[in-house]
């Protein structure tokens, strides 16, 4: 089944002059189609102001189309009637980890949504139990978030989008503010719910390493989406990256390095344990 | 310097006091402040007393908790008492250098005012002490309203509150990270005259405007993407309801208000007889 | 010419019921002309460490020098300091302030006192140094991007004119791109001037490309404080503080257990190219030297 379809989204930001007055449009996104399966573990890479971002506005219809549809399910992100049912679906995690947290205690926090959405007490509290579990927060619900580490409030803002039960979640750049514990953390975490609860799962990031196990990659460049593929056949293609001003794992860039200096490697290697394979490989077919 | 202020400091401790609905105590801390006003003679200011006292010792937070508070209106009160004092007209109090100008009703009048004031800190700070900002302003949401039928956005308001609770700290900490940055490019928020301190001022509070502002806009995404729309059809995850104990302490503050106005007719009655 | 630690100790509230040390009696010393790495997890006390530095933060215990002057003695002048060693901090949000680029440059050398043309002069330096050409002076540094306004950033302090440069993770946030871009600036920046740089970053793999020497600061102790070639040594001692080598370390390492004639002192992708090269040319000679040899022990079974 398809969770999300962008059939030729087009995104235009007007540009204002000194006075104030439109001065012009610049696109944010140019003709962007694309279908995303339930149950998937999508990334979207792409350089700061790349579009990416733009991108993951609407499928939360916190932007609607200048051009084209967004489908959500069924629903059309322009079709008012299923405003929140679209937001409860596709629910959605910000980059800033304090400037997402609304309440003072973590386990209000995560009922915020639920509380927006008008889930009886009851039911709201044993939505919070669950969601703190499923993201190993449970320890903290009578924490402020002021005591947390970053790690920790994105991961209360992530449960906060699994009380209100998504089938969707949209992370923008969770783990642009955060240290590499917080980011493995963060990353796990999603993993997690991806496999166990069959969450779809769209990451949007510029960190190579976070996408190394997601089942597809989407890359984008000046609003155009310009790359699509599992992290082995994108990273193969480690120059066209570099291009897109993004870069590849350690390994992969020295693979193909190597490659350069006449050593047959094969393309696309992500981790330590495939590039010793295949050197290996190679010194055996010396032989 | 923050540190200090005791007003709107939870203290975290389990107590019948710390259990009780925050509109109970809301209600509360208005009846006391008020029946301080209405209380008159030693009888009425001992029952204010005596009702203080047993609810700081029922709320389990150590009194020298709450006196930090009084620190702060330490100037006040000693303006308020000085000007009881010495503009009170009347009996001179003695004949002799200052005690000249100080009037014997003058004193009394100081007197009462300055218990007055004490007791008025301490039954608010007895309040904030006992009840989280949360609860404070759940209640205040609440226990208000009747106002949305005037059209009074008592549940924006209320969210504002909680909003800026919870941003309060993180701003202090941004304040004092920018105050760092410029600093080190050699700003000077210490030295010189008023003008020039509020001019070294700038540098502070322009990265700190547009922090905040950023931060509101970034937060009101985050709302709306979590479906908020304002309180319609909103539920609460611990929404407030009366228990026993609240309607029992509904009942003691009538009694209390019942006593204060007895002692109160008592006391006219003796002067005037 | 150096920054000296000498038992530098610093408590957070010393009246609190649980003292808290932040840093814990370090001794330190870091010479003119070095480009020095600082890594340590959130909170290890890496962030106060580099207050101490230019005087932001007065340690509670033990003396901070600059040039073998105690910067706490009576009349120091603290504030000279702070232009002599220049801190930026990690987001440039904090300290942009000024309706265009130029003027918030100015804002340094304002402070120091200087006459308006030596101000112009040290901005466009400043600016010249980071790459920022004319066309972004009179811009607006809100309107920037991120990596553009951290140059600002650093334009800004560099503009004092600092023999030292302190930069508190300036690449957060950054994409790659971004990143290099302002790295390989400021490695250039003190190859050419001579500028002591101090870089705090969470990225093994920026400090090992670009850094001379590398400390790592945890719960308040410098557990190492060596080349990055060493330090990246010791592993395993870096994982139990949270923190790791770069990937290509640990690639070497792998090699080498299985059976490759290699170094694992790799830090950097060009170390591991040539290691892996060096490492296949011998296995190469290896095989046909045992040949060679093999054809002779046939001639003399023959």
């Amino acid at each position: 089944m398809k969770m999300i379809r962008l059939f030729h989204l087009m995104h235009k930001f007007e540009e204002y002059n000194e006075e104030g007055n439109v001065s012009g449009e610049s696109t944010a996104l140019d003709d962007v189609s694309v279908e995303i399966e339930k149950g998937s573990f999508v990334a979207v890479l792409g350089h700061n102001g790349s579009g990416k971002s733009t991108m993951a506005k609407h499928l939360n219809s916190l932007l609607l189309p200048d051009g084209g549809t967004v489908f959500i399910k069924e629903y059309d992100t322009r079709d008012e009637a299923h405003l929140w049912d679209i937001r409860q679906t596709a629910g959605m995690v910000f980059q800033n980890p304090d400037n997402q947290i609304i309440a003072n205690v973590v386990e209000e926090d995560v009922a915020f949504g639920p509380e927006n959405m008008g889930v009886p007490s009851q039911e709201i509290w044993k939505r919070v139990d669950e969601s703190l579990k499923k993201v190993g927060m449970a320890a903290y619900r009578t924490k402020s978030p002021n005591q947390l580490s970053g790690g920790q409030k994105q991961r209360v803002a992530i449960a906060g989008v699994m009380a209100m039960k998504p089938e969707i979640i949209i992370l923008d750049e969770p783990t642009a503010m955060l240290d590499p514990v917080g980011r493995m953390e963060v990353i796990r975490t999603i993993h997690e719910l991806n496999r166990l609860e069959g969450i779809t799962v769209i990451l949007i990031t510029h960190y190579m390493e976070e996408v190394v196990d997601a089942d597809r990659v989407l890359v984008m460049d000046g609003g155009k989406l310009m790359m699509d593929g599992t992290p082995k056949e994108i990273f193969s293609r480690a120059q066209e990256l570099k291009k897109y001003r993004l870069d590849v794992p350690q390994v992969t860039e020295l693979a193909w390095e190597l490659k350069q200096e006449g050593i047959e490697l094969p393309d696309g290697i992500l981790t330590i344990e495939e590039f010793a394979d295949a050197l290996c490989a190679y010194r055996d077919a010396l032989k | 310097m923050i540190k200090d202020i005791t007003i709107g400091q939870y203290y975290a401790v389990d107590s019948p006091i710390h259990r009780l609905d925050p509109r109970v105590k809301l209600v509360g801390t208005v009846l006391f402040i008020v029946s301080l006003f209405v209380a008159e003679g030693v009888f009425g200011y001992l029952a204010a007393a005596g009702a203080l006292a047993f609810v700081i010792h029922m709320s389990r937070v150590p009194f020298r908790f709450m006196t930090r508070g009084l620190k702060s209106i330490l100037i006040i009160m000693l303006i308020s008492v000085s000007f009881n004092i010495f503009f009170t007209e009347g009996t001179p109090v003695a004949d002799v250098l200052i005690l000249r100008s100080m009037t014997w009703e003058g004193l009394e009048k100081a007197v009462y005012m300055a218990i007055r004031l004490i007791m008025l800190i301490l039954g608010s700070t007895i309040m904030t002490l006992t009840t989280t900002p949360n609860a404070l302003t759940d209640g205040l949401e609440k226990g208000l309203g009747f106002l949305k039928k005037l059209h009074v956005p008592v549940h924006e308001l209320a969210m504002m509150m909680s909003i800026a609770l919870r941003f309060i700290p993180i701003l202090i900490e941004e304040t004092d990270k920018i105050m760092k940055a410029q600093t080190a490019r050699g700003a000077d928020f210490e030295s010189g005259g008023i003008i020039r301190r509020i001019k070294a001022m700038v540098p502070l509070l322009i990265p700190l405007f547009i922090s905040a502002f950023r931060r509101a806009a970034d937060l009101a995404l985050a709302m709306e993407a979590r479906c908020y729309h304002g309180d319609a059809n909103r539920t609460k995850m611990k929404p407030l309801r009366y228990e026993h104990c609240d309607r029992g302490a509904y009942g003691c503050m009538a009694a209390y208000l019942v006593l204060i106005l007895i002692l109160k007719f008592v006391w006219k009655g003796w002067i005037a007889g | 010419m150096a920054i000296t630690f000498e038992h530098v100790t610093y408590i957070y509230e010393p009246d609190a019921p649980v003292v808290q040390k932040v840093l814990d009696d370090i001794s330190l010393t870091i010479p003119g002309n070095q480009f020095v790495g600082i890594i340590g997890h959130t909170g290890s006390g890496k962030s106060t460490l580099i207050q101490h530095m230019n005087g932001l933060i007065k340690p509670t215990e033990g003396t901070v020098k600059f040039h073998g002057e105690d910067i706490w003695q009576k009349d120091y002048p603290l504030r000279q300091l702070r232009s002599r060693v220049g801190l930026v901090f990690q987001y440039p949000e904090h300290q942009l302030f000024e309706e265009n680029v130029f003027k918030d440059v100015c804002f340094g050398p304002k402070n120091q006192g200087l006459t308006q043309e030596e101000i112009e002069q040290r901005a466009k330096n400043a600016l010249s140094m980071v790459g920022l050409d004319e066309s972004f002076y009179k811009r607006s540094p809100f309107e920037l991007s991120g990596g553009q306004k951290r140059r600002v950033a650093i334009a800004g302090v560099l503009a004092m004119n600092p023999e030292y440069l302190i930069l508190d993770e300036p690449t957060a946030g950054l994409d790659p791109v971004g990143r290099d871009e302002i790295l390989d600036q400021v490695s250039r920046l003190q190859k050419e001037s001579g500028i002591t740089v101090i870089l705090v970053s969470h990225s093994m793999e920026d400090v090992a490309r670009y850094a001379q020497r590398l400390i790592v600061v945890d719960d308040g102790h410098i557990r190492f404080d060596d080349t990055p070639r060493n330090v990246f040594r010791h592993r395993e001692e870096l994982e139990k503080l949270g923190l790791s080598a770069p990937q290509v370390t640990y690639l070497a390492a792998a090699l080498k257990k299985r059976g490759f004639a290699m170094t694992e002192d790799v830090t950097t992708i060009r170390e591991a190219k040539d290691a892996i090269l060096q490492a296949l040319s011998a296995e190469r000679e290896n095989r046909s030297g045992n040949g060679i040899q093999k054809k002779e022990q046939v001639k003399t079974d023959d």
